[in-house]
Formats: structure tokens, sequence, C-alpha cells
């Protein structure tokens, strides 16, 4: 078959051969043309999509600013959020104590820390906690004055705490003079303070560390 | 169109064929005016391939045995029958028709050979002159196989009988639809100009007897074998041939109409033409590649011409589906285009649109995430911060006020938080261990909890209250009934989960020793007034 070969006169079909070429040539820049319009195409509907994709979340996140912002503003104003009130917490700690005559109230305020992941119950990957642990020694004339004294922390104390562990003790003799205090109360509370995380809270302290 | 140039052995005919429709033939005798109107006829004719179909007495065929070797060998064994048998013959053939069936089945072969081209070679110089694109030269003997069919000859034996000639008739006979042998029988010379239908069939009862005797001879039939000899004649004389001719023993006639024949292939514009016409037809359906005769330089200008129709060809072609290809691409490139530009102004639509919905808020969405998991993590606090011991004194109050808990008085209260796994193993210790002091209290174990991961952790509060019971006045009875009803009232207090009686007072439990003659410390230690009672309080779910 290959014998064949030798008969043809390439001479012959120089304008048949070039015609061939010009058409590869032309299918080449063709076939580029789709190839670039296609993947063109490709990009712009990954855009398309990304565009769409970043609406949708921000319509998402704009449900969740409505359903969720003016209460987060409510737990800053409340201590919840922000800075730790310390001093909030012991002056209204003392105010209780002398409005419920409560007679001897020692406490001991702890340091602040960042809660830890596996220690802290409350730890959050995305949202930073200080943690505040705070000794009450109480000597009660009822256990009444500890219902008291915590429903006013809970209610006047610009901050969320959890009693961890609490020990009462009743003395075991009655006397006169122990009458008033015959209940020793021996609590841990642990104030918690989420960091204020919002870019206003950011812009705000931006605006503090620069003027 | 394909023209056939069909060599009797003394004349030359042309046929011209458009597919199944012969549209003219022409003879042409070899005398000065023959060649001068056929030298005409080949210098007007179109350049286009053309095939020349031969039927000459002077084609000799041979039956041959080789052994059934490889290609390699076979052909070589060929080649040397070939030419121990035609050593000075130009036009030489040979073909595969079988393997015996017996001994070591032999591979049979049929040589042929033009043995005098003496006659032919005028044309054949005439269309070397003109550079005729001669495709190849077909015996007409070797094309009579392809009549099988159309006779419907399914005998073992078959003679295929035709004429083409007026001084004689082609016998070709058939071995199960092989070629074997083929011969001209000549008319005596008073018989060439003469139309006696009868003379011609004399002559067919001669020569098919003679033929099956040189079969019978030669063992290509046995002594029972009969022969069925089919002729090929005009349909109005079947007839008359039937009355001139009867089938004898081991010898049968059958008389098929050439006009049947044609309507068999769909020949059209043959019907007055006689069976040299068939024939050519059939040569036309023959692959030009494979013919019996024609050598190489023969058909040198047929394959210049038929590579340089396929170089043409191909270019055009593959210019033409480049170019439709390139055409179709670049409409659907455009039209992608298209539908990229749609998007792209979508796109621009789609960021317009959200610019002007959150672009002034877009700081507070960044934060939106912080934001929800803070409210929801203060809510997880809150409610761990709810479980607070203060939160159940009143109901315990309520309890302990009650006239029959009376001789009950609390010294001590512990409340405890545990991440609520943890709890829930203090609690079971607790359960194993009093199941071991007391059998024929029910174990109940509560089901192991286990943290969801990636979860906050949930705690839960144990409440251990402690104190002594004022037994004076009572009975061992009435201070167990009293501690059981203390128990009772305790769990049905909202928001408890379990009350676990640890110490009891008059502990007349299985395994716990109980007195009541000591006195001092040691009553204290043993059998005191003391008690002791867990309270598991109900952990706060998640919301």
């Amino acid at each position: 078959m290959f014998e064949l070969l030798k008969y043809i006169k390439w001479r012959s079909h120089v304008l048949t051969l070039w015609q061939l070429g010009l058409s590869l040539v032309l299918l080449i820049a063709a076939t580029w043309f789709y190839f670039d319009k296609r993947s063109l195409l490709e990009e712009k509907r990954h855009i398309y999509a990304s565009t769409q994709y970043t609406t949708e979340q921000s319509e998402a996140f704009q449900a969740i600013l409505q359903e969720n912002l003016a209460y987060y503003n409510e737990l800053v104003s409340v201590g919840y959020i922000g800075t730790p009130k310390r001093l909030q917490w012991l002056e209204t700690l003392s105010k209780l104590g002398d409005r419920y005559e409560i007679p001897g109230i020692e406490f001991t305020l702890e340091s602040s820390y960042m809660t830890e992941p596996y220690v802290d119950p409350f730890w959050h990957a995305g949202v930073f906690t200080r943690a505040t642990d705070m000794n009450i020694n109480l000597q009660l004339t009822h256990e009444g004055d500890l219902y008291r004294l915590f429903t006013g922390l809970r209610k006047y104390a610009p901050g969320l705490f959890s009693v961890d562990s609490c020990r009462l003790t009743w003395l075991d003799s009655y006397g006169e003079e122990s009458a008033l205090t015959r209940l020793r109360g021996d609590c841990q509370l642990k104030w918690y303070t989420l960091v204020d995380g919002t870019q206003k809270s950011a812009d705000e302290s931006g605006e503090n560390t620069g003027g | 169109m394909e023209r056939v140039f069909y060599f009797s052995g003394y004349r030359m005919t042309v046929f011209d064929w458009d597919g199944k429709h012969l549209f003219g033939s022409r003879d042409f005798q070899p005398d000065e005016y023959g060649f001068q109107d056929f030298e005409k006829l080949l210098k007007s004719s179109v350049k286009s391939p053309t095939r020349l179909l031969v039927d000459m007495i002077e084609e000799d065929l041979r039956r041959e045995t080789i052994p059934h070797v490889n290609v390699f060998d076979r052909r070589a064994l060929i080649k040397r029958l070939l030419e121990r048998h035609y050593r000075d013959e130009a036009y030489v053939h040979a073909r595969m028709i079988g393997r015996t069936q017996t001994g070591r089945r032999d591979d049979q072969v049929l040589l042929s050979a033009l043995t005098n081209t003496g006659l032919l070679t005028p044309w054949l110089e005439r269309f070397e002159k003109y550079e005729i694109q001669l495709a190849g030269i077909w015996s007409l003997p070797m094309l009579a196989e392809k009549l099988i069919k159309p006779t419907h000859a399914t005998e073992e034996h078959v003679l295929i009988v035709s004429r083409q000639v007026r001084s004689a008739l082609r016998n070709c006979y058939l071995h199960k639809g092989r070629l074997m042998i083929s011969r001209q029988s000549k008319f005596d010379k008073d018989m060439w100009d003469n139309n006696n239908f009868a003379g011609v069939i004399a002559n067919l009862e001669r020569s098919t007897t003679e033929l099956y005797n040189f079969l019978l001879n030669q063992r290509l039939v046995g002594d029972t074998d009969n022969l069925k000899v089919y002729c090929l004649v005009n349909g109005n004389q079947i007839d008359e041939a039937r009355t001139l001719i009867k089938s004898k023993e081991h010898i049968e006639y059958e008389f098929v109409s050439l006009e049947d024949v044609f309507k068999y292939f769909g020949l059209k514009g043959c019907e007055q033409s006689g069976s040299d016409a068939l024939y050519s037809y059939l040569c036309t359906n023959k692959n030009p590649l494979y013919d019996h005769y024609a050598k190489e330089e023969q058909k040198t200008t047929y394959y210049k011409n038929l590579v340089e129709r396929i170089v043409r060809n191909t270019t055009e072609i593959g210019s033409l589906l480049f170019v439709t290809l390139a055409v179709l691409l670049t409409l659907k490139g455009m039209e992608l285009d298209l539908q990229q530009q749609n998007v792209s102004r979508a796109i621009d639509q789609m960021q317009f649109d959200s610019n002007a919905r959150f672009g002034d808020i877009q700081n507070e969405l960044n934060s939106a995430t912080y934001i929800e998991d803070s409210v929801n993590l203060v809510s997880h606090i809150a409610r761990d911060a709810n479980q607070a011991p203060h939160a159940y004194f009143g109901a315990l109050s309520e309890v302990l006020s009650k006239p029959e808990f009376k001789p009950i008085q609390l010294l001590e209260m512990d409340w405890q938080k545990y991440p609520r796994s943890e709890a829930q193993q203090i609690i079971k210790d607790h359960q194993s261990r009093l199941a071991v002091e007391d059998p024929n209290t029910s174990e109940e174990y509560s089901e192991d909890y286990v943290e969801e991961e990636g979860s906050l952790i949930t705690r839960q509060s144990i409440l251990t209250l402690k104190g002594s019971i004022h037994t004076n006045g009572l009975t061992y009875r009435q201070t167990i009934d009293t501690m059981n009803l203390f128990v009772s009232e305790l769990r049905a207090m909202d928001k408890i989960d379990e009350v676990l009686l640890i110490k009891t007072a008059a502990d007349i439990r299985e395994t716990s020793r109980f007195t009541d003659q000591l006195r001092g410390e040691q009553r204290r230690e043993i059998a005191s007034d003391l008690f002791e009672v867990l309270v598991v309080v109900g952990a706060e779910k998640s919301v």
C-alpha cells in the first residue's frame, strides 16, 4: 500500500495543500478562540456564584444582626460583654451587705483570666471570655439572707456569675450570742465576661489608642 | 461510470456501465478499421479507470496440491509452481480453492495463465499508447462463481454454460461453488454465422458429455454423482431448448433465462444483450486491487491517477472539514462570549445592589457571627448560672417546715457543680455502693452522658444535705419512716433528678452495724442520729 505513495506528484497538489494548511491554521485559531471564551465564561460564572454567595451571606448576616444586635447591645450595657466591672461587683456586694444587714461579709476577688479549652467549661473557639473567681465568706442569721444576697448580686451587679460551689453550715450549739449569726456560708462564684469583638468595639479601641 | 473492455479472443467489445445501467456497447474488429475506431474511442475517452475482461480459448487452468504451510511458504510454493508450468507466460494467476478432504488435507490451488496473447497484444499496446487507466485484467471463467446464486445452483457438481461468442460455448465446472475447470467448446465452422439453435443445443449435449467423461476420468465426479448443467439462454429460447435436449443418466439440464439473471442483479439497458454483458457487469464489481492477470507496470497509470485522486480528495475534504469545524467553533465561541457578557452584566448589577444594600453596614455584618456566638454563649452561661443553691432554698424550707420533719435539723448544705459527665459518674458510684450495702434497694443506674463533639460543656449540680434527726420519742421504725418520707419529699421538688440517701439514722441495712449499747464518741460514730442526703439537681438543657 505504501508503494502507492511513490506515485504522488506533490507539486501538482501545492494549491490544495496550501488550502489544507490554511484551513488547519484557521481551525487552530478557532479552537483557541473557543477555549479562551469558554474559560472566560467559566471564570465569570465562578465570580457570579461567588458574588451570589456573598450576597446571600450578607442577607443571612443581616438577619442575624436583626435578631441579635439589640440583645447583644443590651448584654454589653448590663456588663455581660465588655471589660469586667470588678469595682462595681464589689460595690454592689458591699451595698447589699449593708442593705440586708448581713454582719460579716468577707470576700476575695481573684484576678481575671481568659478561659482555656479543656479547662474551663465555657471556652468558645470564636468568642473570647474572661473568668474571674470570687470567694465569699458570710455569717448569716437566716438562709434567706444568702438568697437575697445572690438575687441582689444577679440583679444589680453588672456581670454574669455562676455559683460553682457553696457550703452552708449551721452551728450545732445554740446560744444567745450566736443567734444572729448561727449560719456560716462559704461560696465560690465565677464571673464570666465576654470580650466585645465587634468591629465597632475595635474601632473605638483604635480611636482611644490613637487619641 | 465504469468502462469494461471485453476481449472475446478475437474482437474487443466496450461496455459502459452507470451503476446497474448499461448505456452503451460497441464492437471493434481486429482489422485496420477496427483499430482506428478503437484508437478514436480511446483518444476521446474521459480519463477514467477501465477494466479488461478476457474470455480466451488460450486460457489454461490447472489444479495443483501443495502442503498446508504458512502464508510466506505458500507464496514461495505457488511461485515455483507458476514458474514450472508457465515459465514463459506473462499473464499468470493462482488462487486457493480449498483443501483436500483426505490425507494430510493439503491446500488446493488453481493455477491459470493466458498462454497465447498474440491477439490481445495489439489492444494492450493501444491502452499503453493512450495511457488508459487499466485497473486490471479479469478472467471471465473465474467470474462464473458469481452466477451460483442467481441460477440457484446449489448442487455439488455444477456446469455453467454460456455463449459469449458466436463460435463457442463457455463451460465452467464448479465444485461446491468453486471453479475447477473451464473450457471453450468450439462450434463447427459452418455454425459460426448460422442461427441454427438446434445445432447449438447439439453442441451443448456433445460438449457436456465430453466434459462429464473428462471429470469422471479425473475423478472429480464419482460414478454415482450427477452433473447439473445450467445453460444461460434468452428467455424466448427456453421452451425450444427443453424440447431439443433431455436430461440423461448423471447429466441434468436446466435452462436459465438471461433476462431473469439481469433482473436478479437489477440490470437495465441490457435486455437484448447476451451473457457477455452480464459478465462485464460482474467485472465492474470486482476489487481493482485484486485482479487476475494485469502486471504492475500495466496498472501504473491507474495507480497514479488513483493516488492523485485520493490525495486531492483527502486534502479537499480535509480542508472543508477543518473550515467547517473552525466556523462551528467560532460560532460557539461567539455564543459563549455573548453569555459571558450577560453574566458580567449580571455580576455588575448584583454587586451594585449588594453595595447599595450592605455597603454601609459591612463592618456590622462582619461581626454578625461573633454577635450570634456571643449571644448564644451568654445564654448558655446564664442557663448554667440559673442553677444556684439559693434557688432551692424556698422549696427546701417548705419541706423542712412540715410538722412531720420537725425532728430533722440541717447542719450542713454543700453545693457543688460538676461537668455533667463527671456528675453522672459520681451518682453512679454512690448508686453502686448503696446497692452493695442494701441489696434490697433496686439498682437503677443512670445512662452514660456523652458530650457532643465541639459543643459547650453542660454542668450539673449536686447538693449534699447533712443533718441530724432527734430520735427521742421515736421508734426505730418511725425514724426510718421519717427519713424515707423526707427523701420522697425531696424527690418531689421541682428540677430534681435524683435523691440518694447516703447515710441515715437507725441504719439497719444488711451490711451496717447497728447498736444502742454504745455511749459517748463511739455512739456518735456508729449509732449517731446523723444523716446524709445527696440531691442531684437536673441539668439545664441547652436550647
